[in-house]
Order: structure tokens, then C-alpha cells, then sequence
């Protein structure tokens, strides 16, 4: 779900920097915890590693591969601050893998955070009374089904206005259905775990301790 | 618990001599073990799988499960020779005999991709890549751009004077990038102890 280099209108890549750039303080401003951000740091780098590490895993559907991106955990974990995690991941898979491009960092980086947030205010719907306690572990997987859908939105808005067809989103959808499949489940799992035990790992969690 | 113990030393012996006696007294063993037991003893060992995994998880910080696990697919799947490594990075492979070749950077044919041939400039040529990534050119068509694009975001492109570039293997980009937001990560925890 990188869009590569040269594909996207210079407008588009003056826009996804705009917009990444203002999601980064707009999370940096929501996030209640800048007093002890750097007590987050070894949390922040180790999903941010996880998300770097998920690109390499592939999966063939048809003519093309679809990969994980783990951005829906992130959201889960970090809260706000999963787009910090977001952007390093995303310098660091262009820089070592050549996933992605320089020019469309921006519009790459905004559709990873707008998804990582989309899964983070979803997730925190398990407190509301509509809700039990115990649907955390659906609420997990229909978060990362959405901020999948809300990633491939972004990168196929952003094709479409660079004169791709809009049949772009569409087929899109389609190859990444077992990716969001797989990767619900995976952090659905991940989700249930940690939330068994008495040290707290999700971020509105550690955000009553605080 | 009797009964497993027994079990289990029938195992044991079973494993040193294999003898029909034995055999038989282990299936005669295993016929009184009943369904009721075995979930039971199933639901105990999953039980206390689970607890170790949170006691060992829980001193550390929670994306080093999944990194974990991730770490080791990508490490299993980089590493065997058989399982296909499938890449995301769109590539042209050259022009040999009219024909322009497209692949993934695992060498998977990349199949079903808009190739897009220049000259001076100005569009030449369009055509699609066959199964085997392949497009045959008209014959003396002259070019010094080609651009292969598909409709999920991927781009290349291709020059006549184009040398090889240098590319780093994906496991040496995996193993710095890690070892980097691990050392990011023990620095931080340590400074804060």
C-alpha cells in the first residue's frame, strides 16, 4: 500500500505533506502524555519496529503482492502518538527497502496515521454502553478492518485525483481482503493477550494509571 | 493424575523397548483415559502455556510479542529457498531482442502491467505484459524511456544508460532497521532506570 515515486500530481504531493504534517501535531497536541513522552520512547520504537518488519511479510493475490502494515494495532497501542510510529516506519521501510518514494512520503504517511487513528477511536468504543466488556476482542478486529479500508481509501483518493480510474479503489479492496482478514485476527489475538494480564498495554489504559 | 503417570512411564518404556506387551498395555491404558480427561488435560497444558507466555511478556514492552512473531515469519520466509518471497517493488529488467521484461524484486513476473514506452519525450508506445511479464516492442521502434506502472500504486522506470544500481539485500535492511529501533528502545529504557 506504498503508492511509488512519480505516480501521483504535484498538488496531491504538496497535499499528503500538508496533511501528514498536520496530523503529526495534531496527535502530538491530543496525546495527554507529552510530560512523560520520553518514559513512551522503548513502547513507541518497538511498534514502530513491528510495523517496519510487517512489510516484508507478502502475500500473492492475483496479478499483484499485498502486505501487512500492522497500522490498526499501532493505533490500539499508541493511541495518537501510532502516528510518530507511522512516519519513522515509513522513512525507514523507504530508506532500507525501497518501499514507497521520497515524494510520496506524505501522502503515504497521511493515510498510515489517518488509519491508525480511524482503528484508535474505534477501539475506545469498547467503553461505551452499546458495547459488553468482553466484545474488545470484535471491536479489535472490525478497528483494523476499518483502518484497512481507510488506508486504501486514502492512497485510491489520492491515484484518482492524479488521473488513475476510480476502479482503483475498488480492485484495491479486493486484493487486500486477506490482509484485513489475516491481520484482524492476528491483532485480535494480540489484543486478547494482552489484555489478560495486570500490566495495562493499551493506551487509553495506561492513560487512567497516569 | 495416576493414570498419566502411568502413561507416561508406558511412553518412556514403549520409547527404550518397543515390545507387543507393552503395546498393548499402553492402548488398553489410553481406552481409560477418557474423552472427558483428555480435554481436560488439553485445556490445563493451554492454560499454562498462556500463563508463561504473559509471565515472560509481561516484563517487556507489548510490540516485542508481535515483533516477535513477525521476526521470525520474515527470518523463515527470507530464509528458505522454497517459499516464494514476494516483493513490492516493481522493476524493469531490460530490453533484450524487443522485449521488455517486468518483475517484482524477487523475480516474480510481474503480470498484467501497463508499460509505457518514450521517445524524445513523447509517447511511443502502450501495451500490457503477458504471464511471463513480458511485451514485445513493434520492430525498429526506438525509445530511451520506458515506464511500467499497474493499478496498485507501483512505478518503474527504465533508461538506456541506466547502470546497475547498488541495492541493499532485504535481510541486511531488516536486521539494520531492527537493530536500530531496538537499540532506540534498551537506550531509552535504560536512561530511565
Amino acid at each position: 500500500m506504498h503508492i511509488a515515486d512519480g505516480l501521483l500530481e504535484p498538488e496531491v504531493v504538496a497535499a499528503g505533506f500538508a496533511l501528514s504534517a498536520a496530523l503529526a501535531v495534531y496527535s502530538l497536541k491530543n496525546s495527554q502524555d507529552r510530560e512523560n513522552f520520553s518514559a513512551l520512547v522503548p513502547r513507541i520504537s518497538m511498534v514502530t519496529a513491528a510495523l517496519f518488519i510487517s512489510s516484508l511479510l507478502n502475500i500473492p493475490v492475483g496479478p499483484t503482492t499485498v502486505h501487512f502494515s500492522f497500522v490498526g494495532l499501532a493505533g490500539i497501542l499508541l493511541g495518537p502518538l501510532s502516528v510518530l510510529a507511522v512516519i519513522v516506519s515509513l522513512i525507514m521501510q523507504l530508506l532500507l527497502f525501497n518501499h514507497g518514494g521520497f515524494s510520496t512520503l506524505g501522502m503515504n504517511a497521511a493515510n498510515f496515521a489517518l488509519a491508525a487513528l480511524t482503528a484508535h477511536y474505534l477501539f475506545q468504543l469498547r467503553r461505551s454502553q452499546l458495547f459488553r466488556q468482553s466484545w474488545h476482542k470484535y471491536l479489535a478486529f472490525l478497528a483494523v478492518a476499518a483502518a484497512t479500508l481507510v488506508k486504501i481509501a486514502g492512497a485510491s483518493l489520492a491515484l484518482y485525483y492524479s488521473g488513475f480510474p476510480a476502479g482503483v479503489g475498488l480492485s484495491l479492496t479486493a486484493v487486500h481482503l486477506p490482509i484485513i482478514l489475516a491481520e484482524g485476527l492476528l491483532t485480535a489475538a494480540v489484543v486478547i493477550i494482552l489484555m489478560k494480564g495486570k500490566r495495562v498495554f493499551i493506551y487509553e489504559e495506561i492513560q487512567d494509571l497516569v | 493424575m495416576k493414570k498419566y503417570r502411568i502413561l507416561f512411564k508406558y511412553i518412556m518404556k514403549l520409547l527404550l523397548k518397543l515390545r507387543v506387551n507393552y503395546i498393548l498395555n499402553f492402548f488398553k491404558n489410553v481406552s481409560q483415559v477418557t474423552a472427558k480427561n483428555v480435554s481436560q488435560v488439553t485445556t490445563r497444558i493451554i492454560t499454562l502455556q498462556i500463563k508463561s507466555l504473559k509471565r515472560s511478556a509481561a516484563g517487556i514492552f507489548p510490540g516485542l510479542l508481535l515483533l516477535l512473531i513477525l521476526a521470525l515469519t520474515a527470518i523463515l520466509v527470507l530464509f528458505s529457498g522454497s517459499a516464494p518471497v514476494q516483493a513490492h517493488e516493481l522493476l524493469i529488467e531490460g530490453v533484450t531482442e524487443g522485449k521488455v521484461s517486468a518483475s517484482f524484486d524477487d523475480g516474480t513476473p510481474a503480470i498484467q502491467v501497463d508499460i509505457l514506452v518514450y521517445h524524445e519525450g513523447e509517447l511511443q508506445y502502450e501495451g500490457r505484459t503477458d504471464r511471463q511479464g513480458a511485451l514485445e516492442l513493434p520492430e525498429g521502434m526506438e525509445w530511451d524511456k520506458i515506464e511500467a506502472r499497474d493499478n496498485y500504486g507501483h512505478r518503474a522506470l527504465y533508461t538506456e544508460e541506466e547502470e546497475d544500481t547498488f541495492r541493499l539485500p532485504r535481510w541486511a535492511g531488516a536486521l539494520i532497521g531492527l537493530s536500530f529501533l531496538l537499540l532506540v528502545a534498551a537506550f531509552s529504557g535504560y536512561r530511565q532506570k
